[in-house]
């Protein structure tokens, strides 16, 4: 490529607004800011897993048009006991269509089919990518809902993702599940790879914790609870369920996980659920990420093949439907598809 | 209502077949499983009602994930659940199959449908093997690592005739091989089966090459009436185990059969070849009365030499050459002097026997390799000349050459049949054209490379032992009649006793467990014996 001024200069813009969130005494920063020690860090001890449930969706938008979209979503779980998989259960694959209308029309079928009522808040369109991740929330609480009510009292029950909703309807969902558990003696948690907490205005929670920890000399595993007010903000602040944590699982994780753990634990509870994530994280190929969890994506994720297949029959049955193939080509036809080509 | 699907409730993907063409299968197994190069599987195709047979060839780790180098990380210290994921890659040379309607095996030039079931075959499955097997009983089918008990190998005796080869190291059970071959023999006398037994080892046992103690075929009671021995032992033991003197007269030595035992030059082959017509007892009475010194002959009548003598044949050579034959004929008779005689023969007797179905034993203990070679090569030309004769007698079309089938064993067949030797005329020629007069050899060696491949291509019947040597495996491989190629690693790790056996008789090659000849005589032994009256025809 020739030089080019503008670009090289844009590169370089760019990286330096990276810097700038993680400099290079980020630990130094992070720790006078926030008045975090040592003793704040606690260390892991991996004990038995016993029985951990994890539950995890997948989505995947499969054609595209002006006006509408169609994504296809799923959700699974799988069940643990001492590392040893008891069982997997997996939701039927559904279809739905984003657009067009300001409002989802398939999302109120599908919440009553799960939860037996309709939405109380409807769902928009115009964020493709949200209203495909709500259609896979809603499938992905339903399983949740059921695994807290099926569980022996004792169980993890583990959620890839924050125990935080993205939608009003949710919010009652997740308070129900949260309750059986908290009934049925059944241990809750969510599981971020990433976060978008901030502290000091605009530095990453998550790196800033990990050069502390190393800073500070904290051997792995290790967990520490994260005081909310240190951060910047949060979103949706009133459908929060959890308690932020973050920690590093094994002495070989890639990076530490933020976990959320439902209000008003005490830590001695905390403790125990930590020593569980770090027993069940020692797998090889993930080192540092609770393996359940790995096994539910696994069991979940939309593969090409899936993909290509599931494409493959809507196809079929447009064209039974009567739609000729050029109408089909100006509807979802990509011409990217065709530069492609060349 | 939403509802969940159990995805666990089996594995299918695994045991079926996933291989991608006519020649080469392929399936997945768990990572946990046992499985052995050599085992035989049945892939079921039932879209096409037929059943496949195939032999596993290979077995490879393998993985579902895209990171190939997922089990090398350095922090790869442990893994939970490779249940589904982490397996083996089985691959499989197909074997034929059975359509299940006429029960009748075909090559394979067909594929299995994708996603065939592949399955552990049973005895049941190998019916139509069973049929197809001969008379000869070596062993049981082998299927990896076990046997199938109730597939007992035969190889079929109308195949022996176009030879047969037996290769394996030493200690890989050549000898127990052979007893057993002989014994099986000894009980169905479908043809004359010769061993000539330097070590005396065939008779009454001894000591494996791994010093366990044998058994003989003397020991196979119950077939006894199908052995027939020619001994140098001394009379106690000839009447203990009914055995017979054994005598080669000097009229049955030829003298080219010097050419086998011994290296000669030019000058000392033109006497070999001047004699060739001589009877041996004139030869050898020749050679001991006269004088080398006194050739070359420059004028024969001044020396008395008449024409019609010896002598006038060989008048022109040199003194040394004559010395050397003469040195060679007297080594000969005086080294075998315990069996080798101005007159009275065995080998009209051992015909005899042979012709009668019968193995025969030539039994010369503690004698060398030349007397061994000496006895072989005297015998066997002297059972081609018989069968030459027999089918010039028959005319030669009319097939009746085959009324009598002998088998000769070449122990160390790479002394007399290596490539570019014309010394071993008398081997080479029942190798090449044996078949044609009833003769069959049964070449034993633990170097096939140095066996003339032209000889190799004329054996039928290939009995694989373990071999070591690459050179050796890739000569056996690219001279069977059927392919081995795809069996290099079981033969490479084939164990004591065991034989891969392919012959035309036998659809496919066929993996052995020979028995151990002590137990396969103990039963052989105890099952009834056969009425005196049995086969007569009822009511004159």
């Amino acid at each position: 490529m020739a030089y080019d001024p503008e670009y090289e200069r844009s590169a370089e813009n760019t990286a330096g607004r990276i810097r700038e969130t993680v400099p290079e005494n980020l630990a130094e920063e992070f720790r006078e800011s926030c008045g975090i020690s040592s003793r704040d860090f606690r260390t892991c001890t991996p004990a038995s897993c016993g029985e951990i449930c994890a539950v995890d969706g997948s989505n995947t938008l499969l054609l595209e048009s002006g006006s509408i979209a169609i994504v296809i979503f799923r959700s699974a779980q799988s069940t643990f006991q001492n590392l040893e998989r008891g069982f997997r259960l997996l939701t039927p694959m559904r279809f739905a269509i984003i657009g067009h209308g300001p409002e989802n029309e398939d999302f109120p079928p599908l919440y009553e089919e799960c939860f037996g009522l309709l939405p109380g808040t409807p769902l928009g369109n115009e964020d493709r990518a949200r209203t495909a991740g709500i259609l896979r929330d809603t499938l992905e609480y339903w399983v949740m809902g059921q695994m807290a009510g099926a569980l022996e009292p004792g169980a993890l029950l583990l959620r890839d993702g924050p125990l935080r909703v993205s939608h009003a309807s949710h919010d009652p969902v997740l308070t129900g599940i949260e309750h059986t558990c908290k009934v049925r003696g059944i241990d809750l948690a969510g599981v971020s790879k990433q976060t978008s907490a901030t502290w000091g205005d605009g530095h990453p929670l998550l790196p800033s914790v990990h050069a502390l920890a190393e800073t500070l000399g904290i051997p792995s595993p290790w967990w520490i609870r994260i005081d909310p007010a240190i951060l910047d903000h949060t979103q949706f602040r009133q459908w929060q369920h959890g308690q932020m944590y973050v920690t590093r699982l094994h002495l070989r994780a890639r990076s530490p996980l933020k976990i959320e753990l439902i209000h008003d634990l005490p830590e001695s509870k905390a403790e125990v659920i930590m020593n569980r994530l770090a027993a069940c994280s020692g797998d090889g190929r993930i080192p540092g990420y609770p393996y359940p969890l790995f096994d539910a994506h696994r069991t979940v994720v939309l593969s090409q093949d899936i993909v290509k297949q599931a494409r493959s029959d809507l196809m079929r049955r447009i064209a039974a439907s009567g739609i000729s193939r050029q109408t089909y080509e100006i509807l979802f036809g990509d011409y990217h598809d065709e530069f492609a080509r060349y | 209502m939403m509802n969940l699907h159990d995805t666990d409730k089996n594995d299918p993907s695994k045991y079926r077949l996933i291989g991608r063409s006519v020649l080469s299968y392929r399936f997945i197994a768990p990572y946990d499983t046992t499985l052995y190069i050599g085992d035989i599987k049945k892939i079921t195709d039932t879209t096409k009602g037929v059943t496949f047979f195939a032999k596993i060839t290979d077995l490879s780790h393998d993985s579902n994930f895209a990171d190939t180098r997922w089990d090398t990380r350095v922090y790869a210290e442990q893994f939970y659940g490779l249940g589904e994921d982490v397996f083996f890659t089985v691959d499989a040379v197909p074997l034929g199959f059975v359509d299940n309607a006429d029960g009748k095996f075909h090559k394979p030039r067909t594929i299995p449908s994708k996603f065939s079931t592949v399955e552990d075959p049973d005895a049941e499955d190998f019916r139509f093997l069973t049929e197809q097997m001969g008379e000869i009983e070596v062993g049981l089918m082998r299927s990896g690592q076990d046997v199938i008990r109730d597939v007992a190998v035969r190889i079929p005796s109308r195949v022996l005739p176009q030879h047969m080869g037996v290769f394996a190291t030493t200690g890989m059970g050549k000898s127990n091989f052979m007893k057993t071959f002989c014994a099986s023999c000894m009980k169905k006398r479908k043809f004359g089966l010769l061993i000539v037994d330097p070590h005396g080892e065939y008779v009454s046992g001894g000591r494996s090459s791994i010093g366990e103690p044998t058994n003989g075929l003397v020991h196979y009671t119950a077939g006894r009436e199908g052995l027939a021995i020619f001994t140098i032992r001394p009379e106690t033991d000839r009447k203990k185990y009914g055995m017979n003197r054994l005598s080669i007269e000097y009229d049955d030595f030829r003298i080219g059969d010097l050419s086998i035992l011994y290296d000669l030059s030019a000058a000392q082959q033109e006497i070999v070849e001047a004699f060739s017509g001589v009877g041996g007892a004139e030869l050898i009475g020749f050679f001991g009365t006269i004088d080398p010194e006194i050739f070359p002959i420059r004028d024969p009548a001044a020396a008395g030499i008449s024409e019609r003598s010896l002598a006038w044949k060989i008048r022109n050579s040199m003194g040394g050459p004559v010395r050397v034959i003469k040195g060679h004929i007297e080594n000969i008779v005086n080294g075998n002097r315990s069996f080798f005689k101005s007159q009275g023969s065995s080998i009209p007797e051992i015909i005899k026997n042979l012709h009668e179905n019968r193995v025969v034993l030539v039994d010369i203990p503690d004698m060398s390799e030349r007397s061994e070679l000496f006895v072989l090569s005297i015998i066997t030309r002297r059972i081609m000349e018989r069968h030459r004769s027999e089918a010039r007698g028959f005319g030669i079309d009319d097939h009746k050459e085959s009324s009598h089938q002998v088998l000769i064993t070449i122990e160390e067949a790479q002394r007399v049949l290596a490539s570019g030797g014309s010394s071993t005329q008398v081997f080479r020629e029942c190798a090449m054209e044996g078949r044609k007069f009833g003769v069959g050899l049964c070449v034993i060696t633990q170097q096939p490379k140095n066996v003339d491949p032209k000889v190799l291509a004329q054996i039928n019947t290939f009995v694989v032992m373990a071999l070591g040597d690459r050179g050796d495996r890739e000569i056996i491989m690219g001279s069977a009649k059927q392919d081995l190629s795809k069996m290099e690693i079981e033969i490479q790790t084939l164990d004591r006793g065991e034989a891969i056996i392919s012959t035309i008789g036998i659809p496919f090659p066929v993996s052995t467990r020979i028995h151990k000849f002590e137990d396969y005589i103990g039963d052989l032994n105890k099952q009834k014996r056969p009425s005196i009256s049995e086969g007569l025809e009822k009511g004159f």
